[in-house]
């Protein structure tokens, strides 16, 4: 997921070690994700059963870090060949930071047509769900989003995603009485105007293990949080719920970077994890949605729970627009940044 | 008056010894020269010209900057805040290293010790320690509970930020002030008191104006430091306070704006040297501190 952020140290080190280990044998491939389980899921899920099938290493590398990104491509010495990252940065730097994928490899009909785009397909789907701790609310709990917003009648502390573009501008015009078919183009002043009313008892979360814990340690009464890290709180023994008024459905792309030295493989990757068995075992593993949805994982009873595409849940499914994020994730970053720190 | 001329006077003789030493000096000052040159001022020169010519050549990147409406904002606030921490830290600091140089052998190596074990412990090591004494239910809130007072969670606040910051600080502090009063001759007190000052006078005329060198170097050191720290806000504080480095991480790594970044940077640096300058200025007149501009 986009942006998110460990500890420079870390980011330092796996470029050393990615350095070290980048010997004469190139056809070894480098995948970059958020780090954490997330990414060793990733590689129990995909990554050994392709090598097993091609006999293609695949190394890892992390957190995704699209300056890095941008800094490498610009340098010409770029190390990474298939990253993890949102569909709308895979839309904004197609071309200039990012390869088109070469369709006569990936099978486009493997995806739902609308996910598709020129230089991204996507990985999974991940749900920003509206979670609220039931010792706090007791027989009184939150019902629908706009309880999110309204500090008045459920007062707490908040917490939201450290991403803009995942899910909090469209639930503050979900509870400000926007109709789902017509949040985009999002109204950023509105939504802004409504996220104001929480400011003051809200986190913005600096990454998603920072949420996960927050749950667990039980430093916040509502979240906003994505199914992965609701998974790892809720097996925490975090005591949280969710609300399933509405749900923030977004997905992230596989992307190859522009001038990867391993670009064939790398196609050949990103075709290897849209099949059945590798999407259904990572959806398992990390709790998040296989894109096609003739996948079905064997979701465990704490992840039945989460699971916003299950049909009780599935009315409350909205779909995140990547391609208007694309577009404006610039100009929404900088008012989003300057309402904060303002 | 008469210490600075005799100060002057050791400049001049120090100058008139220039003949033979200054050629060994400048060999030993190559390989540290070479590195910042290499690591430090190219890599400056990189971030300020593309700050001046990305994506055309001008000065839009600074004009955004001071017409945004939070850049000057966040700026302030972090000037602000690296004031309040060395402030504070001076306060904890000067106390303290006055008894370091007060104690016996031993106990200066006790209270040496106090002052760099925290200094050795990873920043992050601690910066989480303090997350989990002010967090909800933490040992700061109960406390405080305890004592009566209900409800005070740092964890979020300037507040807990700037409390964070002036223990991660604080070796940067004790030391110089450590090291500076030191250097001070205490029979200069002696003198002071036997000619009739009280102790106080003595020490507000003769040792604080020589211990001054030791505050202005914690002092701006403290200072500077705060000014670009990134992990503590991060960790402690909200966006909602951000500091500057904050600001430009998300321009950075967010909206891949690197001339926009590099643009507050340099305006961050031009500060810091206008600060700098500003606090030499203020210093200036003691005699102490030309003295130990001269030595060093």
């Amino acid at each position: 997921m986009r942006g998110s952020r460990t500890v420079t140290a870390v980011a330092m080190a796996s470029v050393l070690a990615g350095t070290a280990a980048c010997g004469s044998d190139n056809r070894a491939l480098t995948f970059v994700s958020t780090g954490s389980s997330f990414q060793d899921n990733q590689k129990t899920a995909w990554q050994e059963p392709f090598t097993a099938e091609s006999g293609i290493e695949v190394r890892n590398d992390g957190p995704v870090d699209e300056a890095k990104l941008r800094a490498m491509v610009d340098a010409g010495k770029v190390s990474w060949d298939v990253v993890d990252t949102s569909a709308a940065a895979a839309e904004q730097y197609c071309g200039t930071y990012l390869e088109p994928l070469d369709f006569s490899i990936v099978d486009r009909d493997a995806y739902p047509p609308e996910t598709v785009s020129e230089c991204g397909v996507p990985a999974y789907f991940y749900s920003i769900i509206f979670m609220y701790d039931t010792t706090k609310y007791g027989d009184r709990p939150p019902r629908t989003i706009a309880d999110f917003f309204d500090p008045e009648r459920y007062p707490g502390r908040r917490m939201v995603p450290p991403e803009i573009a995942v899910g909090l501008l469209e639930d503050a015009l979900l509870a400000d009485g926007a109709h789902p078919d017509q949040l985009y183009p999002l109204d950023v002043d509105r939504a802004l105007r409504k996220v104001d009313v929480i400011k003051d008892v809200t986190t913005f979360a600096e990454t998603y293990g920072q949420m996960q814990q927050a749950m667990v340690d039980g430093q916040v009464d509502m979240a906003l949080v994505s199914t992965a890290r609701a998974h790892q709180a809720l097996s925490a023994g975090a005591p949280f719920e969710p609300v399933w008024d509405k749900t923030i459905v977004n997905w992230n792309d596989l992307v190859v970077p522009k001038g990867s030295p391993n670009r064939e493989e790398a196609m050949k990757f990103i075709a290897f994890i849209a099949g059945d068995e590798p999407s259904a075992r990572f959806s398992e593993l990390a709790s998040v949605q296989p894109v096609n949805e003739q996948v079905k994982p064997n979701f465990d009873e704490v992840q039945r729970r989460i699971d916003a595409f299950s049909p009780e849940h599935r009315h409350s499914v909205v779909l995140g627009n990547a391609r208007w994020w694309a577009r404006n994730f610039d100009a929404v970053t900088e008012k989003f940044t300057a309402w904060l720190a303002g | 008056m008469s210490s600075s001329t005799v100060a002057t006077g050791t400049a001049g003789t120090a100058s008139t010894g220039r003949g033979r030493r200054p050629r060994m000096v400048n060999w030993t000052l190559l390989p540290a020269a070479a590195v910042l040159l290499v690591f430090f001022f190219y890599p400056l020169a990189t971030i300020v010209w593309r700050s001046i010519t990305e994506p055309a050549f001008g000065l839009d990147n600074y004009t955004v900057l001071f017409t945004d409406g939070v850049s000057v904002t966040v700026l302030l606030r972090t000037l602000r805040t690296a004031l309040i921490v060395a402030l504070v830290a001076l306060v904890i600091a000067y106390p303290y290293a006055y008894a370091m140089t007060r104690v016996s052998k031993r106990g200066r190596a006790l209270l040496t010790v106090l002052v760099l074990l925290p200094f050795w412990t990873s920043v992050m090591a601690r910066n989480f320690a303090w997350y989990l004494l002010e967090q909800r239910g933490g040992l700061i809130e109960r406390f405080l509970a305890a004592l009566g007072i209900d409800g005070v969670v740092l964890l979020g606040s300037v507040t807990g930020v700037t409390v964070a910051m002036v223990q991660v600080m604080l070796p940067f502090m004790v030391l110089p002030l450590y090291s500076g009063m030191s250097a001070i001759d205490r029979r200069l007190l002696d003198a002071a008191t036997s000619l009739g000052a009280s102790w106080r006078t003595a020490f507000a005329k003769v040792y604080f104006p020589l211990s001054l060198p030791g505050v202005v170097s914690g002092f701006s050191l403290v200072f500077i430091v705060t000014l670009g720290f990134f992990i503590t806000p991060a960790l402690l504080g909200t966006p909602q306070q951000s500091l500057v480095a904050q600001v430009i991480e998300t321009r950075v790594s967010d909206l891949l704006d690197f001339p926009g970044a590099g643009a507050f940077g340099a305006v961050l640096l031009v500060v810091t040297l206008l600060v700098l300058f500003a606090v030499s200025r203020i210093a200036r007149p003691t005699a102490a501190l030309n003295q130990a501009v001269d030595r060093g």
